[in-house]
């Protein structure tokens, strides 16, 4: 792939202002570039055709990690799994009870939601996708999700996993899509404090364990709070929990408080997230 | 023939290098993993620049940059100024013992670092914190072994 080296041809002594020439053209090649990827998705093509041809190399970089994996879960005694399936059940039978009361509540909410001439909860659809254990840009948190454009990623889309909001879908490929956490210093999310219904936005920290919520006036939090998404914005299906009040601490004199808040979901741990589709409607418009 | 080989042999570290970049590490540790694939582009512009020229660094750094789903043109841009100061210097930095090496190829890494910050500053991103100024300096310390390893291979695929 590499262009051929002109260097070959160059005499010895290849004078300096021709490497310099080519410095500069290169520079303003790649400032292009930038700037074209910044602004929208002119350069999907060339990107996607990259992706492809590279993705062998992710597969040679998993190959180790996905080994090691699947030797620890070939050691794993009978007793373990034995003990743990136990407990899947139980838990099982938990959620089905709770499932049960959730769905006559549902029920009668959708009733009442008639009744006051509401817009009916959206239904949402989820896919299970597993994240890929590759390191991508220690900056920013990232993940690389197994799954793209052809299965009907969109960008954007919302992940979850069973305790609450993991973040969301930044870039999409044919095969794979980029993930940024709800805990990467440049995201933002809408929440709302259940307790009392104060909106605010959780901005994430640059750590996975906790997330900043900035300017709270005077009693709208305190800790030990859930956190749930606002649905404003319109990209997270309102009240799926999002993180857990820990500690409240006051702005200076501008008469705000920052409060810290641990996110419910498990972001350094996860190996499988779901997907989330506003509607049923988009999986089957796919061939 | 060898000149075939010494290709093969750029082509195979980078892909080692991308190997170490893209292995998960627990987080505190994360800051310290130098930048592997810079560290390859180094040895071999200074030591066979007829294989790195401009654009190798190009379009290695085109390749890192989609697959870690950046924008394109970020680890282009940085890797292109790699190669081209390392090219600028080779010839005094090729008399240079292996340690006073060590320090130029670390100030191109640190140059580097300030090229990708006035990136994410130009993306509207947040700055990283002072850990990210931490693997230049790593690299640094590395740098002897990598050129010895890397100088020790090429020599062995030649002869």
């Amino acid at each position: 792939m590499p262009a051929p080296s002109r260097h070959d041809t160059h005499p010895l002594f290849a004078d300096a202002t021709s490497a310099t020439v080519r410095l500069v053209v290169y520079v303003v090649l790649a400032i292009c570039l930038m700037v074209a990827d910044h602004r929208g998705a002119y350069l999907e093509r060339v990107r996607d055709g990259i992706d492809l041809a590279l993705e062998p190399l992710r597969w040679l970089a998993m190959a180790p990690i996905h080994g090691t994996r699947r030797a620890a879960a070939l050691l794993v005694s009978q007793h373990e799994l034995l003990g743990e399936r136990a407990r899947l059940e139980q838990e099982l039978l938990m959620i089905h009870v709770q499932l049960n009361r959730f769905a006559e509540i549902e029920a009668e909410n959708a009733r009442l939601r008639a009744l006051l001439g509401a817009v009916a909860r959206e239904d949402l659809r989820a896919q299970a996708v597993d994240l890929l254990a590759l390191n991508l840009d220690p900056q920013s948190h990232r993940m690389m999700l197994a799954a793209g454009r052809r299965d009907g990623v969109f960008e954007g889309q919302v992940l979850v996993d069973g305790d609450g909001v993991v973040g969301q879908v930044d870039r999409v490929g044919v095969m794979r899509s980029v993930a940024v956490l709800i805990s990467d210093p440049d995201h933002a999310l809408p929440v709302k404090v259940v307790r009392t219904g104060a909106r605010l936005i959780a901005h994430g920290s640059g750590r996975t364990d906790r997330l900043r919520v900035p300017n709270v006036l005077d009693g709208q939090l305190q800790p030990g709070d859930l956190l749930v998404t606002s649905g404003l914005g319109g990209r997270f299906p309102a009240g799926t929990p999002v993180a857990v009040v820990e500690d409240l601490s006051a702005d200076g004199e501008r008469g705000f408080a920052t409060a810290l808040a641990r996110p419910t979901a498990a972001l350094d741990r996860a190996a499988q997230v779901l997907l989330l589709w506003p509607s049923g409607d988009v999986l089957e418009e796919l061939p | 023939m060898s000149a075939r080989r010494d290709r093969w042999l750029l082509w195979l570290a980078l892909v080692v290098a991308y190997l170490l970049s893209a292995l998960p590490l627990p987080s505190g540790l994360e800051p310290l993993r130098p930048y592997w694939p810079a560290l390859v582009l180094a040895y071999f512009a200074i030591e066979a620049p007829e294989r790195v020229g401009l654009g190798t660094a190009f379009a290695v750094g085109l390749m890192l940059d989609v697959l870690n789903g950046k924008l394109l043109g970020e680890h282009a841009l940085g890797l292109v100024f790699v190669t081209y100061i390392l090219g600028r210097v080779r010839l005094r930095l090729r008399f240079f013992p292996v340690w006073r090496q060590a320090f130029a190829v670390g100030a191109v890494l640190l140059n580097d670092r300030i090229v990708t910050l006035w990136i994410a500053g130009a993306a509207g991103r947040t700055l990283p914190d002072w850990r990210w100024w931490i693997a230049p300096l790593i690299g640094m310390l590395i740098w002897p072994w990598i050129f010895l390893l890397l100088d020790r291979l090429r020599h062995r695929v030649r002869s």
